[in-house]
C-alpha cells in the first residue's frame, strides 16, 4: 500500500515536471499545423526550420555568445578561484559572498542594471553587451564550482610535486590541471547552457541588430505556438540536457 | 662533513618569528628527530631543508654547498609530508614514478626501480591501485616509496606515524628503522611523540619555540636533560626545588623538602645557591614506614597505585603537599610492591641518579 502511494507520488511529480516537455516534443513531429490534434508524424517542422534563415541566424549568434561567454567566463571564473582558495587578501570574504549574491540576484534586477549600466557608459547594444552580460550571469558558478574542487584537495600536493622535482609550469601541467579539470568543464558546459538559453537578462541587454534565439522564440510565440517553436525548443531540450548530463558526470567524478 | 648544515637560520611569518637562529649539524647517514610540541617550528625546519620555504636570514649548506637560495625541485632532498599528499588523482605506479619521469630516466629503468621499491615498502604488485583505495597505512608507504624511489641525498618525514593507530605505528617504527639501515639514506623525522623519538633515533634535537634546547643521543637527552623544559617534555619527571647547605669535592649538601640529603654537584653549584632537583619516576626508592623515615627520604603518603602488568604506578603525595610520580618494577626478591591507599611511605633515591639544574 505504502509502497503504491510512493511509487504514484512519484510518477505524479515526473509528470508535471516532463509532461509538458513531452507533449510539446511529440507535437513537434506532427503534420498538422493548427490543432493540437495529432494528424501523423513528420519531419516537416524540422525541415522547415532549416529553411527559415532568420530562425538559423539567431540560432548562430546563440551559439556563438553561448560559446565565447562560457569560455571566457571559465577562463575568468577559473583564476578568481585560485585567488580565492590560494591567496589570502583583504575582503575575501567579502569578495566570495558578492559572488554568491550574483548568483542568487533575480534575472530582472540583473538585467535592468546591467542595462542601465551599459545606457550610462554610452555603449550600444548589441554583441557586445549581451557577451559581458553572459559572462558576468555565467562567472559565479564557474568560480563557486571551480573554487569546491580546489579546496578539497591537499595543498600540499603542490609542495609535494615541487619536492619531487617539477618546475612550476610542470605542477601546473601535471598535478593542478588535471585534479580541476572536471571542474573547468563542468563549469563551462554549465555556462554553456546557461547563456544558450537566458531569456530574461538578454532581453534587456540585446540591440535590434542582434538576435539570439530565445528570444526570437519568445517573440514567435508572441503571435502563436507553431510547430516551428516546438520543434526548436526540442532540439534546444536535447542540447541543453546532454550538455547538463555530461557536466553532472563530471562532477560527480571528482566525488569519487 | 655533516651533509647539512643549518648555519644561524631564522624564519618569521609576518611578525610571528618562528624559527630563531638555529644552528644545526646533521651528519650523513644518520637518523636524526626534532622533537618538540606542536607549533615549535618542526615542519618549517623541514620545509627550509626542502627548499620549500626561504629563511629570511642565514644559510643552509648541502653536502657542502650553499643551497640556501635553490629552489625545492633542484634540491637533492624528498620529503615524506604529515599529510602524505599522495597526488590523489593517479594510481600508486604514477605517484611511485612521477619523480622519476621529470628526471627523464628511461622506461624500463622506472619500472624496475618502481618494482624495488614497492617490494621494499611491502606493496608489491599495488601498482595500479587508484590512491582512494589504499588504507591510511598504504598511503603511508606510497607517499614514503614516492620519496625513497628517487634515492634522495636526505629523507625528510613529517611525523609520518601520527595518523596511524598504535599497532601499525609500533610496525612502522620498526620497518622505519629497517629501511634506514637498508637505504643508508639520511633521515631527519618529525615527531611530537617522545617515545618515537627515543626508539628510532641516533640523534635527538628537542625544539621549543623555534629554537633548539638539546641535541644529543637518545640517552644523553633522556638521563641528563640540560633544562627544564627537556626534562619536562622527555619522560615523566618530578621536579623539587631545594637549596645547597654545604658542598664537599664531587657531592654537595642539599636541603629538600626540610630534610637534608647528598647529592652529587656535577655543575659546581656554590652553596646557598637554589637548584631544581630532577629525578624520573622509575629511579626513586619508596620504603615503607611505620613512624620515622631513614635520613635523606621524604616522608608521604600513597595516594593512588596503578597496576600497569609489567610496573607499578604510585602517585605520593609528599608532607609538603607536593605530588610525586613513581614507577616500581616488579622483581624476583621483592614481591610486595603494592601499596594500600594512604599508606604511609618514604621516598627517595641512590645518589647519583638525579639531576640537579639551577633554578630558572
Ligand atoms: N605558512 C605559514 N604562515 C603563517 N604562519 C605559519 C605558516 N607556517 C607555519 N606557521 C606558524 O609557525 C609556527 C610553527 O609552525 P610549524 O608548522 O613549523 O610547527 P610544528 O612544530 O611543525 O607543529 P606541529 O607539531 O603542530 O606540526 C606555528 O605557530 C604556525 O602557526
Ligand atoms: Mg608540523
Amino acid at each position: 500500500m505504502k509502497r503504491w502511494i510512493g511509487i504514484s507520488w512519484v510518477s505524479t511529480v515526473f509528470a508535471f515536471l516532463y509532461g509538458p516537455l513531452l507533449v510539446l516534443m511529440v507535437f513537434s513531429f506532427n503534420q498538422a499545423r493548427y490543432t493540437s490534434e495529432w494528424q501523423g508524424f513528420s519531419l516537416t517542422w524540422y525541415a522547415s526550420l532549416l529553411e527559415n534563415q532568420y530562425l538559423l541566424d539567431a540560432f548562430v549568434n546563440s551559439l556563438t555568445v553561448a560559446f565565447v561567454s562560457s569560455l571566457a567566463a571559465t577562463a575568468m571564473g577559473t583564476l578568481g578561484a585560485f585567488a580565492i582558495a590560494w591567496y589570502r587578501f583583504a575582503g575575501k570574504k567579502l569578495f566570495f559572498g558578492l559572488v554568491y549574491s550574483v548568483m542568487m540576484s533575480p534575472d530582472i534586477v540583473m538585467g535592468i542594471s546591467l542595462l542601465m549600466l551599459f545606457v550610462t557608459a554610452g555603449i550600444h547594444p548589441g554583441f557586445f553587451t549581451l557577451l559581458v552580460a553572459h559572462i558576468t550571469f555565467c562567472l559565479p558558478f564557474v568560480i563557486v564550482l571551480v573554487h569546491a574542487r580546489i579546496a578539497g584537495f591537499d595543498p600540499a600536493v603542490v609542495d609535494a610535486a615541487r619536492d619531487l622535482g617539477a618546475r612550476e609550469h610542470e605542477v601546473f601541467l601535471k598535478i593542478v590541471f588535471p585534479m580541476i579539470l572536471p571542474a573547468v568543464l563542468a563549469g563551462w558546459l554549465l555556462s554553456f547552457t546557461l547563456s544558450l538559453d537566458d531569456v530574461i537578462i538578454s532581453f534587456f541587454v540585446t540591440g535590434p541588430g542582434f538576435e539570439i534565439l530565445p528570444l526570437k522564440i519568445y517573440s514567435m510565440v508572441k503571435l502563436g505556438v507553431t510547430p516551428e517553436v516546438n520543434a526548436l525548443c526540442t532540439i534546444l531540450f536535447v542540447l541543453t540536457l546532454a550538455a547538463v548530463l555530461v557536466a553532472h558526470f563530471l562532477i560527480k567524478e571528482k566525488k569519487k | 662533513m655533516p651533509v647539512v648544515c643549518l648555519n644561524n637560520v631564522s624564519k618569521s611569518f609576518g611578525s610571528q618569528q618562528v624559527i630563531d637562529n638555529l644552528c644545526l649539524d646533521i651528519l650523513k647517514g644518520e637518523f636524526l628527530t626534532l622533537l618538540g610540541p606542536s607549533g615549535c617550528g618542526k615542519t618549517t625546519v623541514l620545509r627550509l631543508i626542502a627548499g620549500l620555504e626561504t629563511c629570511d636570514s642565514g644559510t643552509i649548506l648541502i653536502n657542502g654547498r650553499d643551497q640556501t637560495r635553490l629552489p625545492a625541485c633542484d634540491r637533492d632532498v624528498n620529503t615524506v609530508f604529515q599529510s602524505y599528499a599522495l597526488f590523489p588523482h593517479m594510481n600508486v605506479f604514477d605517484n611511485i614514478s612521477f619523480g622519476l619521469k621529470l628526471k627523464k630516466i628511461p622506461a624500463r629503468q622506472i619500472q624496475e626501480r618502481v618494482k624495488e621499491t614497492l617490494a621494499l615498502v611491502k606493496l608489491a604488485g599495488m601498482d595500479n591501485r587508484p590512491i582512494s583505495q589504499l588504507s591510511g597505512g598504504q598511503q603511508q608507504r606510497v607517499a614514503i616509496a614516492r620519496a625513497i624511489v628517487n634515492q634522495p641525498l636526505i629523507l625528510l618525514l613529517d611525523e609520518p606515524l601520527s595518523a596511524l593507530d598504535y599497532k601499525l605505528r609500533k610496525q612502522m617504527r620498526l620497518d622505519l628503522r629497517h629501511l634506514h639501515r637498508k637505504l643508508g639514506i639520511t633521515f631527519v623525522f618529525v615527531t611530537h611523540d617522545q617515545e618515537e623519538a627515543l626508539t628510532l633515533s641516533d640523534r635527538v634535537v628537542v625544539m621549543h619555540n623555534g629554537s633548539i634546547q638539546q641535541t644529543g643521543t637518545p640517552k644523553e637527552i633522556y638521563e641528563t636533560p640540560v633544562n627544564l623544559f627537556v626534562a619536562d617534555f622527555v619522560g615523566e619527571s618530578n621536579i623539587f626545588d631545594a637549596r645547597v647547605t654545604s658542598t664537599t669535592g664531587p657531592d654537595m649538601e642539599i636541603r629538600i623538602q626540610g630534610v637534608s640529603k647528598t647529592v652529587q654537584n656535577r655543575r659546581g653549584f656554590k652553596k646557598d645557591q637554589a637548584v631544581k632537583v630532577l629525578l624520573r619516576p622509575e629511579d626513586m626508592t619508596v620504603e615503607r614506614t611505620k613512624d620515622q623515615c631513614h635520613r635523606g627520604f621524604l616522608p608521604g603518603q600513597v595516594k593512588e597505585m596503578i597496576y600497569k602488568g609489567t610496573t607499578v604506578d604510585l602517585i605520593i603525595r609528599l608532607d609538603n603537599g607536593q605530588d610525586i610520580f613513581v614507577t616500581e618494577f616488579f622483581n624476583e626478591d621483592d614481591q610486595d610492591i603494592f601499596y594500600d591507599v594512604n599508606e604511609r611511605v618514604c621516598v627517595s633515591w641512590i645518589k647519583g641518579w638525579e639531576v640537579t639544574l639551577p633554578h630558572e
